[in-house]
């Protein structure tokens, strides 16, 4: 993959689990180059480690092996609270259960993460506002997520991911918790949105029709990539609509 | 990542569901206080303050004498009183709150994010 700029550069990645007396490897020595503004799918059924591959990109985590450099910078380098700063400013995640925030409103989960980058005042309010209008929610912004349906607790969460104006999105089974048509509008939106900003987006997912979807699929089994390629590629016939 | 002066401020939303809770709580209380102080209560207590007599256990003898206490209970409501119940609840809220948001604060973000889901 050449792309204009790489973005993600790993090389060896290797994340174990202790399971008992046995240390699982649920990423098994990935190499993986993502460019700026690709989206990029990972597919794989559950356990393959796509949530943890998505995790250790996304500095949620470190990985025990091999290295991670995020726009030239090599994150085992940087210390938690560099790593805090990076998620904040430079990720937004999306997740299977929307993890909102149940006790704020939709607007409040938005500022929250907005807040937390300094933004302040009216600009706050304005901002969310804004975002939750452009997700397709500007009249219920009020509402709890409890008092949300999953379609628009996943359109809350994508616009807090999109918040802070990050350059990479990472997307863990965004559609798992959804129907497949509110799914297919979710993937559109997130998409949508991102292709417009120039953001990059990783999903994972073990939906291999949505994978296809993606202009650059990423199979995993058992931790380990066994196929990757373009949507021209074998295996993936559909083009992004 | 969040840290206290950056979350946003709870809008007035937040307040209005909890005020008729509150003002119903401080209603009763003082409420309580004032029916308690009107019919008031007496505690009396008596004991055996000891007996003469060669028979130890006291039993049977005529030289037993009790002595008796009463005391009254008030629940006078005084601003020291409100004002030491208020500084409790909120040092009690402070502790309680920092001792969950500090083990909270600990955990590493994948971990934390493991037990949401």
């Amino acid at each position: 993959m050449s792309a204009p700029e790489t973005l993600f550069e790993l090389r060896g990645v290797a994340k174990r689990f202790r399971r008992g007396d046995t240390a699982v490897a649920a990423v098994d020595g990935v190499d993986l180059d993502i460019g700026a503004g690709e989206l990029v799918a990972i597919e794989g059924p559950s356990g393959s480690g796509k949530t943890t591959l998505l995790q250790v990109l996304g500095a949620l985590d470190r990985p025990d092996e091999g290295s991670i450099r995020f726009e030239g910078r090599d994150l085992a380098g940087l210390s938690d609270g560099d790593l805090a700063h990076l998620r904040l400013r430079a990720f937004g995640f999306v997740f299977q259960q929307f993890n909102l925030i149940p006790t704020l409103s939709a607007l409040e989960n938005v500022e929250a993460v907005l807040a937390s980058a300094g933004v302040q005042g009216d600009a706050l309010r304005q901002r969310a506002s804004a975002l939750l209008e452009e997700v397709g929610l500007g009249r219920r912004t009020e509402h709890l997520p409890s008092h949300l349906s999953g379609g628009e607790q996943q359109r809350v969460a994508i616009a807090r991911a999109l918040a802070n104006e990050p350059r990479v999105i990472l997307a863990d089974e965004p559609t798992g918790n959804l129907d497949s048509k509110t799914g297919a509008d979710v993937i559109d939106l997130l998409t949508g949105l991102a292709g417009r900003r120039e953001t990059t987006v990783v999903v994972a997912t073990h939906d291999v029709a949505l994978a296809a979807r993606a202009p650059y699929r990423v199979a995993m089994r058992d931790g380990r990539i066994v196929e990757e390629g373009t949507a021209g590629d074998a295996g993936a016939t559909m083009a992004l609509p | 990542m969040l840290n206290a002066s950056t979350i946003p401020q709870p809008s007035n939303r937040m307040f209005a569901a909890a005020d008729p809770c509150r003002a119903t709580g401080v209603g009763l209380g003082i409420a309580a206080a004032a029916i308690f102080d009107a019919f008031g209560a007496k505690l009396s207590a008596s004991s055996p303050t000891g007996g003469s007599g060669s028979n130890f256990l006291g039993l049977g003898s005529a030289t037993l004498r009790t002595a008796q206490r009463t005391i009254e209970l008030h629940a006078r409501l005084t601003i020291e009183l409100v004002l030491l119940g208020i500084g409790l609840a909120v040092i009690g809220g402070l502790l309680a709150g920092a001792a969950g948001g500090l083990r909270a604060g600990r955990l590493r973000p994948a971990e934390a994010l493991r037990r949401v889901e």
